[in-house]
């Protein structure tokens, strides 16, 4: 997964990554910069080194004995964050408790039942065929499969699994079999770890797609739309920017032009 | 997109509360991502949010952050990404689906060319 939903609009919305500043292009050779200097980043609630492990930036910031472990006097940002932090309840952070969340778990198995299957039963992976896939992954036949691998089959997978949507594009699904998979480190999926990740998660020897517990919306009932609908009046808002010195009335582009509204965060 | 269409389509990034906080609920916590922690304040979501704007490709574009309170973010049920097209007249003519899955910028250009064309959503 790239570095936040936020970076795979810049492909999609800008058509670019990136842009040489320069309007001349030999202002880049005959100066050393093209560009005034950028504002130095503010302070925040973030690791400005992003090289270094979550844990690192977290004992960084709030251990203060030094002791390898964060207690909530020491967190201080609230019981829900620390909660978040402290997985077995015992009043500490560690470092062993900073495990991917969720959503990565789900992302695995959604990889898996796409990317892996090869017969004709999509809806169930058994280890075999998961070790199966893994080898058509494989395509350097190093016994470890990388993020390029993976993408790489991309455009060969086929969703024809009900309920299992594609990752957007941009995203790398790597990402999340890296984050649960790769025990030593070393950016790639090993056939072992590969085989580890699977037998985490199976039950009865296979990974399996969740039957439907009936009717998700009665017969005859509308489904609720979260959020503005299509056809409704969109809630009116006023919001500063980040700097604080300008302030956007969404109705105020009445009358004059659309206004397309990018809803994200950096995570 | 924006480049094609910013003339006529105005284009506004709506900074809401983290996906992946560390200290969230579905946390990515792994170095080489940004590390964040949730903002508790506006000015640490403003800081972020400068952050993320200054490391993307979408600095420059305008940008507005919502409130600690989320109000924005759960009018539009916009977590945690989402795209919008509101048309001249006020009324939304594009709602996309929630992120990520639900995430197409292809989805809300072809809105917008819809809606510059006068027909209207897709």
């Amino acid at each position: 997964m790239k570095t936040g939903l936020i970076v795979l609009l810049c492909a999609a919305v800008l058509g670019v990554l990136s842009g040489c500043c320069c309007v001349k292009p030999r202002c880049c050779t005959m100066e050393r910069t093209c560009a005034p200097a950028k504002p130095a980043l503010p302070d925040g609630p973030y690791a400005k080194d992003r090289s270094q492990s979550a844990w690192a930036y977290l004992a960084g910031k709030y251990d203060a004995d030094g002791d390898g472990k964060i207690s909530a006097a020491e967190h201080g940002r609230g019981e829900r964050a620390f909660k978040n932090l402290d997985q077995d309840g015992d009043g500490f952070a560690t470092q062993d408790e900073l495990t991917p969340g969720p959503v990565h778990g789900l992302m695995v198995r959604m990889i898996a039942m796409q990317w892996f299957q090869d017969d004709d039963n999509p809806g169930v992976l058994g280890r075999a065929e998961f070790g199966r896939g893994f080898d058509a992954i494989d395509s350097d036949r190093s016994g470890a499969i990388t993020s390029r691998e993976l993408n790489a089959r991309l455009d060969t997978v086929d969703p024809a699994i009900k309920g299992m949507p594609t990752p957007p594009p941009g995203m790398d699904p790597f990402l999340s079999l890296e984050l649960l998979g790769d025990k030593n480190g070393d950016r790639t999926l090993s056939r072992p770890e590969a085989l580890a990740l699977f037998d985490a998660s199976a039950r009865d020897g296979v990974w399996a797609l969740p039957k439907r517990k009936g009717a998700r919306h009665p017969p005859g009932a509308s489904r609720r739309v979260a959020g503005a609908a299509v056809g409704e009046p969109a809630p009116d808002f006023t919001l500063a920017s980040p700097d604080g010195k300008t302030q956007v009335t969404l109705s105020s582009f009445r009358g004059k032009r659309p206004v397309a509204l990018i809803f994200g965060s950096y995570t | 997109m924006w480049a094609a269409h910013g003339d006529a389509v105005a284009f506004l990034v709506v900074y809401i509360r983290e996906a992946h906080a560390l200290d969230g609920r579905s946390p990515l916590r792994k170095g080489g991502l940004p590390l964040v922690e949730e903002p508790l304040t506006l000015e640490e979501r403003n800081a972020v949010a400068t952050v993320c704007l200054a490391k993307t490709a979408l600095e420059g574009m305008p940008a507005v952050v919502d409130g600690i309170d989320n109000a924005v973010e759960k009018a539009y049920a916009a977590a945690p990404d989402r795209l919008y097209l509101i048309g001249r007249d006020g009324t939304v003519v594009y709602q996309g689906g929630r992120g990520p899955f639900g995430f197409l910028p292809a989805e809300l250009e072809k809105a917008i060319r819809a809606e510059l064309a006068g027909a209207g959503s897709p």
